[in-house]
């Protein structure tokens, strides 16, 4: 490079620093920092009576309470390099599912723990965004949770490219993570104590501007799972006599996912839609399509409102069954709703409100799922919060 | 099948795509066109439907937790 | 989508900005936050107003008392200090307090003396910049980001116009443009270059997208015993500088760079007229005989 062309690349360099050219771009180090804070309850609702088993005096109906505070840091901590902070505890208290048993006409119904059960859970995630040029960027993650009987330590790596021209870009991400399991009262129950759960993900992504207006991203994901994956809290009906025996599942799972975006912003009408598919399938033959459409529409220039609606569909594991009539040779039983075959909608309307630093938001949900299983949850959930940008 | 959707799903996206010039992408730069405008928003729901339905994300490290029910 | 216009006076000079909008209420909505733009960038950054960010550190000089700066400011120092070091010092932030020195509208030259007490003012070598504190180390030096800011605040405003979805416009504050895009049929802005010794254009290019700046020896001059003496100082000598262009126009990504570009190719034509030829800018150079030279594509010239 010769002499004068150095004073072009060190002027065009600084002068990027001051965001005069391409402002604009697919990704990249912004300078602003921003906190954020959400609040979130969300009920679940009661066991309808019809669905109920009252043979256990002790058992109700009142499903889950949880509140949820969750807070964000991102900024930049050097010309290079991002860092995100993200913390969330979350408290919870009601009765679980615990099997399903019959009537005497036969019909499922669901039998809960007591009503006695609460729990905080806490996690923290770290990770650093380290742009090594303008197209490219590596990304380290760190992840921690824990609450009374369940703790979790993940790591994750990630690389992502994009063209020169900023049209398209690939990420590559790897993570791993261990669980351990200590069921409450595991002496009392017999359940299991000091459980490892393994996992490693490998996940592939390609995004692209389309046009002026179009944005699609899609991406595949694996992700392998080892060693304890039942639920300790969950037993199933084996047999005519009524007996139970714990919820036992294979000791391994392959998940393969495939998901793809649309970001479509429609000029004349001031908004965007959001479309969202994944299609999921694991080594246990459950099966599930998911949809989401979003309308992110600017009522002006501060007021902005968010309807959403999303339609999920699973078709239910290869062992699971609501009782099981007789012993299985394989030795898998359970009747955990969530292995179970059904369809779930849910309706989500969200106002944002933007002020000069940032935005404030409140979000209601309502949740509906729709199967043979009696235990299936509804559930309605509300958040506020803000993310506040300064220098 | 899962193949050929991807590949398909890749050549739509390469197909004139290349004349997006700097100075058109200002709608594409609206925060309410990011993949994911409240990640917030997104890492709660992802942990919520977790919780309640067999499926998952791609990324192992959801933060884990079985207990929700 | 239709096409509008607006002119306001900011920065010492005219501004204008080209636009097409779906609705006149819309373009004005834009026009409006343009010109609170420049107002607010004139605000922080004029010399000539003593609550800018320039007076508190120039009031400073001297003192013992360090003055940090914001990011913005930081970055626009850091861009000088890069226009420092690579023009060989020729342009230099520090030099504003020749106009001390020279009056332009007197006709007549700076006494010996008054250059000999002004030059040690000069420097931009002598001021402590560690990021993102400043300190004029000396009584009555000053700072002055005249030379550039203009360009940056019409980089900004276009960027700023992308933002909000414009696809097709120009900016130009003062004769420093940055277009936005170009026509809504895909056709560039044309521009007029102006004459350096004469009201009117000298040519006309063709320009699409990115900044264009012209640097004259016009602007401000006088001429004494029928020698054309220029505002374009040399920081070292403190003497005028006798260009070998009455005009250097550049057309590059920003306006920032093409501005810099312009000026330093003035400042550099004395001793290396070849200077501009090399450093990868397209450019557009009018000689004292008004002979136009350059790659960059004219349309026609104009008597």
């Amino acid at each position: 490079m010769g002499e004068k062309c150095k004073a072009l690349a060190a002027l065009t360099a600084a002068a990027m620093e001051l965001g005069v050219v391409g402002s604009v771009r697919a990704s990249g180090l912004e300078d602003t920092k921003r906190v954020s804070y959400k609040y979130t309850q969300y009920r679940e609702a009661d066991l309808p009576v019809s669905k109920f088993h009252t043979e256990n005096r002790l058992s109700s109906r009142s499903r889950y309470e949880i509140d949820i505070h969750q807070f964000l840091y991102q900024g930049p901590i050097s010309r290079s390099t991002e860092l995100k902070v993200s913390a969330s505890t979350e408290t919870m208290s009601g009765a679980s599912p615990w099997y399903v048993a019959r009537s005497s006409e036969g019909i499922p119904l669901q039998v809960m723990s007591g009503a006695t059960i609460s729990d905080s859970r806490t996690d923290l995630e770290l990770a650093l965004r380290n742009y090594t040029t303008a197209t490219r960027e590596y990304i380290y993650s760190f992840s921690y949770s824990t609450e009374n009987d369940y703790s979790s330590l993940g790591l994750g790596y990630g690389f992502s490219k994009s063209s020169e021209n900023q049209l398209h870009t690939i990420d590559l991400m790897a993570n791993g993570a261990i669980d351990q399991v200590d069921a409450t009262e595991a002496d009392v129950y017999d359940r299991k104590d000091g459980e490892i759960k393994r996992s490693i993900g490998l996940s592939f992504g390609f995004s692209s501007i389309i046009h002026q207006n179009l944005l699609m991203s899609s991406s595949i994901n694996y992700v392998l799972y080892s060693g304890y994956l039942s639920d300790p809290y969950k037993l199933a009906e084996v047999g005519e006599e009524g007996d139970t025996l714990p919820d036992s599942r294979p000791d391994n799972k392959n998940q393969f996912s495939w998901e793809l975006s649309a970001r479509r912003y429609l000029p004349t009408r001031d908004s965007a839609l959001h479309l969202d598919y994944r299609f999921y399938q694991n080594s246990w033959e459950v099966e599930s399509h998911t949809f989401e459409l979003g309308w992110y529409f600017n009522l002006t220039s501060n007021w902005q409102i968010v309807p959403k609606v999303r339609y999920y569909s699973q078709t239910n594991a290869a062992f699971y069954q609501l009782f099981y009539t007789s012993t299985r040779a394989d030795g898998y039983y359970s009747s955990d709703y969530r292995l179970s075959e059904f369809d779930a909608v849910s309706f989500k309307l969200k106002v944002n409100r933007k002020v000069d630093f940032g935005v404030f938001n409140i979000a209601l949900e309502q949740y509906n799922s729709d199967g043979s299983h009696p235990g299936l949850v509804e559930f309605n959930r509300l958040s506020v919060g803000f993310a506040l940008e300064f220098e | 099948m899962q193949l050929k959707c991807m590949l398909l799903c890749v050549l739509v996206f390469t197909i004139g795509c290349e004349s997006v010039k700097p100075w058109q992408r200002g709608n594409l730069a609206r925060p309410e066109m990011s993949f994911a405008p409240d990640p917030l928003e997104r890492a709660l729901d992802e942990h919520i439907y977790f919780s309640k339905e067999a499926s998952s994300s791609g990324s192992a490290i959801s933060g884990g937790g079985c207990g929700c029910n | 989508m239709t096409y509008h216009e607006a002119a306001f006076k900011a920065m010492g000079s005219l501004c204008e900005v080209k636009l097409y909008a779906p609705t006149k209420q819309m373009a004005n909505v834009l026009i409006q936050g343009v010109v609170s733009q420049v107002e607010h960038l004139e605000k922080k950054y004029s010399r000539f107003r003593a609550d800018s960010v320039i007076s508190e550190i120039n009031l400073l000089a001297g003192t013992g008392t360090t003055k940090a700066v914001d990011k913005e400011t930081e970055k626009l120092l850091n861009y000088a200090h890069q226009l420092f070091l690579h023009s060989d010092g020729l342009f230099d932030i520090t030099s504003g307090v020749l106009r001390l020195a020279w009056d332009f509208q007197s006709n007549r030259l700076p006494l010996k003396e008054t250059l000999t007490e002004t030059l040690p003012l000069i420097g931009w070598h002598q001021v402590l910049w560690h990021p993102p504190e400043i300190y004029l180390p000396k009584p009555n030096m000053e700072i002055d980001l005249g030379g550039f800011v203009k360009e940056y605040a019409a980089d900004l405003i276009a960027e700023a116009l992308i933002n909000k979805g414009v696809e097709h416009g120009l900016v130009n504050l003062g004769g420093d443009l940055r277009i936005v895009g170009p026509h809504p049929d895909g056709s560039p802005w044309v521009v007029g270059v102006q004459h350096p010794r004469i009201h009117g254009a000298i040519a006309k290019v063709e320009i699409e997208q990115g900044g264009f700046a012209t640097s004259g020896d016009y602007e401000r001059f006088m001429l004494v015993d029928g020698k054309r003496y220029s505002h374009l100082l040399n920081p070292k000598t403190g003497f005028s500088i006798q260009p070998t262009f009455s005009s250097v126009s550049v057309h590059a990504a920003s306006c920032l760079v093409a501005g810099s570009f312009s000026t330093i190719a003035l400042l550099k034509s004395e001793i290396d007229q070849c200077w501009i030829d090399r450093s990868g800018v397209s450019y557009l150079k009018v000689d004292q005989q008004m002979c136009l030279s350059g790659p960059l594509a004219m349309l026609g010239v104009e008597a």
